[in-house]
């Protein structure tokens, strides 16, 4: 049992400091516990009329109590409160080992008990300090410490790696996770993946492009030679039959650079590999490309250069305005004059392109021996042996002279009508009507008539300035 | 032990078990995400390749093909849609067309031929240089050289000037009683020679 002769606070402590074992102690606390006296009795009373302060780091307010607990020793107690109190703030205490302490303690007294109840009324006062549920509660109360700091801790780790991993604070703090970093290469390598194939489909919609261009030229000179009056017909056959053969080959052209625009436009799924395809039109790349590209074709100039096709590359993949036509109008069904007005629109749409601007003049070009035949098939009707240079001194309608512009698509013919009845207006009428019934021409307004009669032949005569305007298809 | 204080202790063990458990949750997303990343990864690496072998293909097949179209394209289109226009050339490339048309058809003279300054297009991508000439021609002469202006330029196997045509005037000659009628006349004829410009 670790109960321990202290005569005094001060020699406690020289004990404790010292570390006298408790078994010795336990043998000079019985020597002692076994002199009763009625002055013990009387000493313990006194004490008891100290104050106490249960539970508290020391029973003892003053070097006097120290004294007193000397006193206490005299009377036999084998126990003192200065050791109960050292022994519960130095080290966690066994409760049972305690238990036992007190129980020992109590029992060694027991038989002193008639004589010595005040003192132990006392010692039950101390039943705060020394009692099991006060040290339970106690280490609960620590084990509640523990608890409340791990809680505390794991909440603010919980807190931290969920704002971590929640928030932007990765961004924030410019943290780039190898994660994020593998994604990032990943998504790089695809942009660039999808890129290289947009480039390689609006390359070949390009090609397309180009081969239209010359295409176009042919099928709009077939097209002119085949409906001119004045092709001879073998060769007016051979342009029909050419201009079948170049329909086709322009709507394939025209299919295959819708295709390739359509999947290019796909691969194109965001902003930024659109702009970097706008980048990419702009540096060497695709100038090294068809370097390289004409060299192995023998061609060394400068009009079949990278430099025309990349501004159809440009356009196609740039230009919303002829996307926009491109992909939204059906070509397949036009006939032939209003598939020459389509790729006339289409090639209106490409801005920079020295190409189109050249096969535009093409196109645009007007053809004034078609107008020619035209006017002599109209005048025809009416006078079967006209012919355009008309010298014939016996005729119904000759024209006399010509003149054509160009800039506003006009035309001026000097013409002489010759009727045997009176009845010359109703030529001229019949003339106007039959001229703007030919879908070629428009704009005309006969408004002056005049006639006299010749005087040789009896006829009636008038001369007449036709004025209007020719289409240029 | 007060119960307050027992209660306390147990809603501490709660607390630390959930968080626990919210971080063991937490490391399960996170070891599934990774799974599922990785996964992706795979996936689009996947994507790649095949976007790689059909943009190879498809650059491929355009460099093909524009060799291909170059190759169609047979004559010196340089000389006559980039270079600086050539005056003298041109008169005597003009004179070689007057001379086919004497040799196949009746005989065309030119009398006079004019060069104006060159005209620059709104866009800045053409030149035009408008030239003039008078002509004695027959009506088949006159139609001839028509045809041969209309139907030169930018032509795949025959490069060309790029001619246009302006304007056109003539009188037919007038019919004398008693006389023979001259069969040949004298025209004007007024024509664009377009050409792109470098820039």
């Amino acid at each position: 049992m670790g109960i321990e002769k202290q005569p005094d606070i001060n020699e406690n402590k020289d004990a404790q400091a010292s570390g006298l074992d408790a078994d010795k102690a336990s043998t000079q606390a019985n020597k002692q516990a076994s002199v009763p006296s009625q002055v013990q009795a009387e000493q313990v009373q006194q004490v008891e009329a100290l104050p106490q302060t249960p539970g508290t780091t020391s029973l003892y307010s003053s070097a006097d109590e120290s004294n007193n607990m000397a006193n206490l020793e005299e009377l036999g107690f084998k126990t003192t409160i200065k050791q109960q109190k050292n022994a519960k703030n130095t080290e966690v205490l066994d409760p049972k080992n305690i238990q036992d302490t007190v129980v020992a303690s109590v029992m060694d007294t027991a038989d002193q008990k008639q004589t010595q109840e005040p003192v132990l009324e006392k010692l039950e006062s101390f039943q705060d300090d020394l009692n099991l549920d006060l040290i339970i509660e106690r280490e609960y109360a620590r084990k509640a410490k523990y608890a409340k700091l791990t809680f505390a801790v794991l909440l603010v780790i919980t807190i931290v790696l969920g704002g971590w991993y929640f928030t932007d604070a990765k961004e924030m703090l410019g943290y780039t996770s190898l994660k994020q970093s593998s994604a990032q290469t990943t998504q790089a390598a695809l942009r660039s993946a999808k890129l290289d194939l947009a480039y390689a489909n609006y390359y070949q919609a390009a090609t397309k492009s180009q081969n239209l261009s010359y295409l176009a030229v042919a099928y709009h000179k077939n097209f002119i030679l085949s409906n001119n009056q004045y092709t001879p017909r073998n060769a007016q056959a051979q342009a029909k039959s050419n201009l079948q053969q170049l329909e086709t080959q322009i709507k394939a052209e025209l299919d295959s650079m819708v295709l390739h625009m359509r999947t290019a436009r796909k691969t194109l799924d965001s902003d930024k590999l659109k702009v970097a395809l706008i980048s990419r039109l702009d540096d060497s790349q695709l100038q090294a490309s068809t370097a390289s590209t004409l060299a192995q074709a023998g061609y060394e100039g400068e009009f079949l250069g990278a430099e025309q096709l990349s501004r159809e590359l440009g356009n196609l993949a740039t230009n919303p305005d002829l996307s926009a036509y491109v992909l939204s109008t059906d070509y397949k069904e036009l006939s032939q004059k209003q598939l020459l007005e389509y790729l006339i629109n289409l090639f209106e749409l490409y801005e920079g392109s020295q190409l189109k601007r050249l096969s535009l003049l093409s196109l645009n070009r007007s053809f004034f021996t078609t107008v020619l035949g035209e006017l002599a098939a109209v005048t025809k009707q009416f006078d079967e042996t006209f012919n355009v240079f008309d010298t014939r001194e016996n005729f119904t309608i000759r024209h006399t002279g010509y003149s054509f512009n160009a800039d506003n698509s006009q035309i001026s013919v000097n013409s002489e009508i010759q009727t045997a009845s009176p009845q010359t207006f109703s030529l001229v009428a019949d003339l106007e009507d039959a001229i703007l019934q030919n879908p070629m021409f428009s704009g005309l307004n006969v408004s002056n008539y005049s006639k006299s009669q010749i005087k040789d032949s009896g006829l009636y005569g008038s001369n007449l300035l036709l004025e209007f305007d020719f289409n240029k298809l | 032990m007060p119960k307050k204080k027992k209660t306390s202790l147990v809603l501490y063990i709660v607390g630390i078990a959930i968080l626990v458990g919210l971080m063991a949750y937490g490391g399960y997303i996170k070891v599934s995400q990774g799974l599922e990343f990785q996964a992706s990864l795979t996936q689009v690496a996947t994507q790649i390749e095949e976007i790689q072998q059909e943009a190879k293909q498809q650059f491929a097949q355009a460099q093909i093909a524009h060799k291909q179209q170059i190759q169609e394209l047979t004559g010196d289109f340089d000389a006559y849609y980039v270079e600086s226009f050539n005056k003298n050339q041109f008169v005597r490339v003009l004179d070689e067309i007057i001379q086919d048309i004497n040799t196949n058809s009746e005989a065309i003279v030119l009398n006079s031929l004019n060069f104006a300054n060159p005209v620059i297009s709104q866009s800045g991508l053409i030149e035009s240089i408008p030239i003039s000439m008078e002509l004695q021609t027959t009506k088949v002469s006159l139609l001839e050289i028509l045809k041969k202006f209309e139907t030169v330029g930018l032509d795949k196997n025959s490069p060309f000037y790029l001619v246009e045509l302006r304007s056109l005037a003539f009188r037919i000659p007038t019919v004398t009683p008693g006389k023979q009628v001259a069969e040949d006349f004298v025209t004007s004829l007024n024509l664009n020679i377009s050409k792109t410009l470098s820039q």
